[in-house]
């Protein structure tokens, strides 16, 4: 999905009640998009009175958002928010990028390569 | 018309979301006419530290698990290009060697294996290559010549005229235990690396 017509619904779930931190709010847009997807329109901005985005919306794309909006609190609900977004680093004890990526590398059970198909 | 592999088997689906639920929740499975479709971000942790962690599409094939999924970076972060192992044409992940893959894989493409081994592998990879570091763990020629280094690398040929006979000799059931071995030992196969011969 693209971001814009992403940003306009958020805007439009938080746009009559903006209250709270930003965890309140993020999850009140993920309930929106699981119970209410149906009911959601967009407008653009830009032309408020004649632009309905609301084209953008498929229903696939509506029941995809739905569905993983469903299934992202779930998760939450279950094992909290860094099972959704990654546990939190601590950057003064963060090793240097490169060496953690070849650590992570070398501790492969199997090596593969890449390839191409085309020459 | 042939029934998608996630009719016949609606437990095989069933698992796949409750896998993905489980390892992998930034992941999520739909169906879309005859496929599947897992969309979503894959976080690639080491010692239990999130380390990257990509937009992913991966497209489970009508034999599931048997063939290999196809696999692309939805949020144009690796470039479209050869050199960086990307399809310019499809935007799919080349992984690695098919063969190969299905060799080191035990021909078993399960999503969870497939995100473990080849897709983590590459992640990584490309993750050392936007940093300015060469493949950790090597890459493969492009096109034929990689095919034929994995198999020059399987069998431990040295001599390309001698792969390329017993390759094609495979192909036909012909092998036979007199010919020189393709390692280049200069000892006759059934010698050398008996195992071949028997199992052509």
């Amino acid at each position: 999905m693209k971001t814009f017509p992403l940003e306009l619904l958020v805007i439009e779930v938080l746009g009559d009640n903006s209250a709270g931190n930003l965890e309140d709010r993020f999850r009140r847009v993920l309930e929106a998009f699981r119970d209410d997807m149906e009911s959601l329109t967009i407008e653009d901005p830009a032309n408020p009175s004649g632009n309905d985005l609301s084209s953008c919306l498929t229903d696939e794309l509506r029941d995809e958002l739905s569905a993983t909006a469903r299934d992202t609190l779930d998760t939450v609900d279950e094992s909290g928010w860094e099972a959704v977004l990654g546990k939190i680093e601590n950057d003064a004890k963060a090793a240097p990028r490169i060496q953690v990526l070849r650590s992570a590398a070398t501790a492969a059970p199997i090596a593969t390569r890449p390839w191409s198909s085309n020459e | 018309m042939t029934v998608p592999w996630f009719e016949r088997e609606p437990e095989a689906y069933a698992e796949v979301r409750r896998m993905l639920i489980e390892r992998y929740p930034t992941l999520h499975a739909r169906k879309i006419g005859d496929a599947v479709v897992v969309k979503g971000t894959l976080g690639i942790s080491h010692e239990g530290v999130e380390i990257d962690r990509y937009s992913l599409e991966f497209r489970l094939p009508g034999d599931y698990p048997k063939s290999l999924p196809t696999v692309s970076e939805t949020a144009e972060r690796i470039p479209r290009q050869m050199d960086r192992h990307v399809n310019p044409a499809t935007g799919t992940l080349c992984l690695g060697v098919v063969e190969e893959l299905w060799f080191v894989m035990n021909g078993d493409f399960s999503l969870d294996r497939v995100i473990e081994i080849p897709v983590r592998n590459f992640l990584i990879g490309n993750s050392l290559v936007e940093q300015g570091q060469e493949w950790p763990l090597g890459e493969r020629s492009h096109g034929i010549r990689g095919i034929l280094e994995f198999y020059a690398c399987l069998l431990g040929a040295k001599e390309k005229k001698s792969l390329h006979r017993f390759l094609t000799s495979l192909l036909r059931g012909q092998v036979k235990g007199h010919w020189p071995c393709p390692c280049g030992s200069g000892s006759v196969l059934r010698r050398c690396h008996i195992g071949w011969h028997e199992a052509a």
